[in-house]
């Protein structure tokens, strides 16, 4: 698997939802939405959502536009190129490689055991940590 | 000027009046699964390919990807726009839509700049209600959003959901927007969904109101506009031209055809032929050079042509050169709006002049029983009126027997004709029976006319006759009008007679005997009348041979030569078969023969020492000079011939003129009335009255000659040259003249070889608009029997026709003299063949009886009527 697929997985997706929402944002690059319309649109709960937008925007794949003095904020796709180009290579690797698919689950699935065996996933009885 | 942008939709812009205006909003709506999505695709999709105008669609709830696979069904690839900067497909919230639209450098904002985007589709403002529920609120929303559309330029659809067909408010949003486009995809029937659409307003925009067909097809969304019918032009020339059907006998019902650019219906049951008549008319006009389109829906085009091969119909070798095209739907998928292009693209496109549609029964299928039919068929014929399209429209009907509803939707009035195919059930027998309902601006038959369907189509036989409620499924029987030639009171009990017969054996007729004047001068102004109008109840018009030619060629007569096989024509004496035909064609059939003779009395003659009759005129004034002396009796007449002004006056004087060696026509084709012939027969016919005084001067004044006859048979004449119909009396074994009356030819001139009488005879024609034709040629052929003819010859009636029977032993046993009378009518003359004979025969008369009167001088007279008949012989 590509190193930069595997860089992703690990530090920005992260989870299952993280997952799902890059691939939305890769295959639908002119959404723009706040946290609750992204949920919607991959229904997945607001509150598995907004971390994982928060981690594709600090990690420069989304830009957030706040409004309403920060009453809610809006996540687009981000213009740089080289973030496009990551989402794209993960696209192919989970949808087009099985073997690379595997590994991208196998690995989202172990961290979240981990997390559970440390007590940081959520819901795994460790707090909102 | 307004500025429209085309949504690139096929035919949409014709009924949105040209296009969208630029910088409008329009609203699209409809129930689910209408197109609304695939519209406003299509009209992003034309401006960023077709009009170099980038345009964004904001979806709220289906994903762009999505959108982006639908469109490539129909070939749109918004992939590429998108990576060429002409589309953005953008999914988000509504309000945070509304947000960024209305924020500067949001992102709505900024990718609309950046873009430039002309065009925006926003699918759906029905999620506009998410934001909130207040109504006002939410309409003060999409005010907003609007105007901020219309801020930027931006000529934007917003599709919007209806919950229902029927709905009961008016949405606000059609308030608000520029333009309001209806989606309908409604049930037709019982199972199946057609898609409409409706322009139901469109701001400063001449739009085409109602209803008109779309379509979601492989190449994208397209409109049929409903068809608009124009005005005719005001100096348009009424179409004068008839196109033939391919059936001769239907043309002959429709006067020569169907009227140029006329449309008729042709209605009837089941298997009655209706699609055999638009074969034959199709065919026909390609056989002409006249293109044509078939719409059928039943048959496929490959069936369709083995159908016609049946018939001996190429049209596959039609289709094949392209003068026939074949437009083939299946009817349960039929969308009308979408058949009318098709084929109106299609008479375009081969130029044709003829159109069969079949059938309106499957095109009803189209509209679920709804009342779009009636305005379907009036767009499609006013379509090919526009074209100048001459059309049959075949629509079944239900019943197969009795009364019948051509037309329960008031079609009938749309169409220029109607044509009925039914059944009838008569004599217990399954036929086929066609008539002419209606045929607007052209003179038809009104008649039942019989056809069959055999391998070379359809064959229309004759009318049905004889019998009334056809139609309506209760035959009645009818009466027919008919006329017979009667000589005598004894000609009219005969004939009264036959005419029972014939209805015995014809009980579908009632005969009624028309009385005939007994001069045929006057007969003929009673037949002429007859055949000059436009229904005759005159269904057999006697026909007096002098004048049968004349009336022949007036082509008012029906043909007679289905009527009667060859060998019964064979049957009678030719010379009085030939002048009722006609380049050919028989429209006459003889039933009497007419000739004159000298009958004299036999007993008289021997007495006085005569031992045969006259051969010369000499002779027949030296006869009757000595036995009215010699008999010593004041009333005994001589000779009497007709001289009255009539017809037989001509009679007389041909007789005399031929007999003395003259024509009235020299050899060399003038007048021939000016030599010793002509000069002696005046002079005789004169002087017989007032020289030698054997012949009366009352010849001169009886009315129809029966005088004569009656002095005859009651012996006070020696000689009358005249028809032999005294013999009927005179043979009779009560008579007292029985065995004593001999016959003779006429009497020679000085300059004649021998003596010749002049053809005559009466003939049975039907007149072309007669009531019952059938029926009247039953009647002629019973009229014309040997079996009739030979039964009136031995009851003593007029002269058969049948030359067997002039040596038939039954008949001459009653009339001993026939074999004279055979000679005399095979070696008569032809008045018939002299150049304009009734003008010369009247001129005759005219000049002649002043003569016998004693009121002018033969030769005076005799130069007047060279000079007039010499005019006419050179005219």
């Amino acid at each position: 698997m590509d190193e930069r697929v595997r860089n992703f997985i690990e530090e920005t997706a992260q989870d299952l939802v993280g997952l799902d929402v890059a691939l939305f944002y890769q295959a639908n690059p002119r959404a723009f939405d706040t946290a609750s319309g992204i949920a919607l649109r991959t229904h997945r709960a607001v509150d598995e959502v907004e971390p994982a937008l928060s981690r594709m925007s600090e990690n420069g794949f989304l830009e957030v536009l706040s409004r309403g003095d920060g009453r809610y904020r809006v996540y687009a796709l981000s213009p740089a190129p080289e973030a496009w180009r990551t989402l794209c290579r993960v696209s192919e690797a989970y949808h087009e490689d099985p073997e690379a698919r595997r590994e991208i689950i196998l690995m989202l699935v172990q961290r979240r055991l981990q997390e559970r065996m440390t007590g940081d996933a959520p819901g795994g009885g460790g707090g909102d940590g | 000027m307004v500025d429209v942008v085309s949504t690139g939709i096929p035919g949409l812009d014709e009924i949105l009046g040209g296009g969208l205006r630029q910088g409008s909003v329009t609203l699209l709506e409809g129930i689910p699964g209408t197109g609304k999505t695939t519209v406003g695709l299509g009209f992003l999709y034309h401006g960023a390919t077709a009009c170099d105008e980038p345009g964004i669609a904001i979806t709220f709830e289906q994903f762009p990807e999505q959108m982006i696979a639908d469109a490539a069904q129909f070939g749109w690839d918004f992939a590429d726009l998108e990576a060429g900067g002409m589309v953005r497909i953008m999914c988000t919230s509504p309000d945070v839509f509304l947000d960024q639209l209305s924020e500067v450098g949001g992102v709505v904002d900024r990718i609309l700049r950046e873009m430039d985007a002309r065009r925006v589709l926003i699918d759906s403002a029905s999620h506009l209600q998410q934001i909130t529920p207040d109504p006002n609120q939410h309409r003060a929303l999409f005010y907003s959003m609007i105007n901020g559309l219309k801020r930027a330029g931006l000529t934007t659809i917003v599709t919007k959901e209806f919950e229902s067909t029927e709905a009961t408010q008016i949405p606000f949003e059609e308030y608000l927007c520029d333009s309001v486009v209806r989606l309908d995809n409604r049930m037709v029937g019982n199972f199946r969904r057609r898609r409409f659409i409706e322009v139901i307003k469109s701001r400063g925009m001449a739009h085409r109101s109602g209803r008109h067909g779309f379509e979601l097809s492989d190449s994208g969304p397209r409109v049929y506009p409903r068809y608009d019918p124009a005005p005719r032009p005001l100096a348009e020339a009424c179409p004068i031209d008839k196109l033939s059907t391919g059936v001769a006998g239907l043309d002959r019902m429709l006067a020569g055809g169907l009227l140029a650019g006329s449309a008729t219906l042709v209605a009837g049951s089941a298997g009655v032929g209706k699609t055999t008549l638009g074969l034959q008319f199709i065919c026909e006009g390609a056989r002409a050079g006249e293109p044509g389109v078939y719409v059928t829906f039943e048959e496929s085009p490959t069936k369709l042509s083995c159908q016609a091969a049946g018939f001996g119909l190429d049209l596959q070798a039609h289709r094949d050169n392209g003068t026939i095209s074949v437009v083939h739907n299946f009817p349960v998928s039929v969308h009308f709006e979408k058949l009318l292009t098709q084929i109106s693209d299609e008479v375009d496109r081969i130029g044709a002049r003829r159109l069969v549609f079949d059938s309106l029964t499957d095109l009803d299928m189209a509209f679920g029983g709804d009342d779009g039919l009636r305005e379907a068929m009036y767009e499609l014929v006013s379509m090919l009126d526009s074209r100048g399209v001459t059309s049959i429209i075949v629509t079944e009907v239900p019943e197969l027997f009795g009364q019948t509803h051509v037309s329960g939707k008031h079609l009938s009035i749309i169409v220029d004709g109607i044509i009925l195919m039914k059944y009838l059930e008569l004599e217990s027998e399954i036929q086929r029976a066609l008539s002419v309902l209606k045929m607007r601006g052209s003179g038809h038959d009104t008649g039942i006319w019989r056809y069959v369907i055999h391998s070379r189509g359809i064959d229309v036989l004759s009318r049905f006759e004889g019998a009334e409620g056809l139609m309506a499924g209760a035959a009645r029987t009818t009466t027919v009008a008919l006329s017979v030639r009667s000589f005598s009171e004894f000609d009219e009990s005969l004939n009264a007679e036959l005419l029972q017969r014939f209805s015995q054996v014809h009980p579908n007729v009632s005969p009624v005997s028309l009385n005939l004047p007994y001069n045929p001068d006057e007969a003929l102004e009673t037949v002429r009348t007859a055949l000059r109008a436009e229904s005759t109840q005159l269904s057999v018009a006697p026909l007096c041979l002098y004048w049968t030619p004349d009336v022949v060629r007036s082509r008012r007569l029906r043909e007679l030569d289905d009527l009667l096989p060859d060998e019964e024509i064979d049957q009678h004496i030719p010379e009085i078969v030939e002048p009722g035909m006609d380049g050919g064609t028989l429209y006459a059939i003889p039933a009497i023969a007419v000739c004159g003779a000298l009958l004299f009395r036999r007993d008289l003659l021997d007495k006085h020492g005569f031992q045969a009759p006259p051969a010369t005129w000499d002779e027949l004034i030296e006869q009757s000079l000595k036995v009215m002396r010699d008999e010593g009796c004041d009333d005994l007449i001589g000779l009497q011939f007709p001289g009255y002004m009539y017809e037989g006056l001509s009679t007389s004087f041909l007789t005399g003129l031929w007999s003395n060696g003259g024509a009235v026509v020299a050899e060399d084709g003038s007048c021939g009335l000016g030599g010793a012939s002509a000069q002696e027969t005046v002079q005789t016919m004169h002087d017989v009255i007032h020289e030698h005084r054997i012949t009366p001067l009352s010849v001169t004044t009886y009315n129809g000659g029966l005088e004569p006859q009656a002095d005859f048979i009651e012996g006070r004449t020696l000689f009358l040259y005249m028809l032999p119909s005294v013999l009927q009396e005179t043979n009779r074994p009560e008579s007292p003249l029985q065995g004593k009356v001999g016959v003779a030819p006429p009497p020679r001139g000085p300059h004649g070889d021998r003596g010749y009488s002049f053809l005559g005879g009466w003939h049975f024609g039907i007149p072309v608009n007669a009531k019952a034709p059938v029926a009247a040629g039953e009647f002629i052929r019973f009229m014309a029997s040997a079996e009739v003819q030979k039964e009136r010859a031995m009851r003593g009636g007029p002269l058969p026709t049948i030359g067997s029977l002039y040596r038939d032993p039954d008949v001459l046993a009653f009339n001993p003299h026939y074999p004279v009378l055979y000679e005399l009518l095979r070696s008569a003359r032809k008045r018939h063949e002299i150049p304009r004979y009734l003008k010369v025969s009247r001129t005759i008369q005219r000049r002649l009886h002043p003569v016998l009167t004693g009121d002018a001088a033969p030769a005076e007279a005799l130069d007047a009527l060279y000079e007039d008949v010499g005019r006419l012989i050179e005219q």
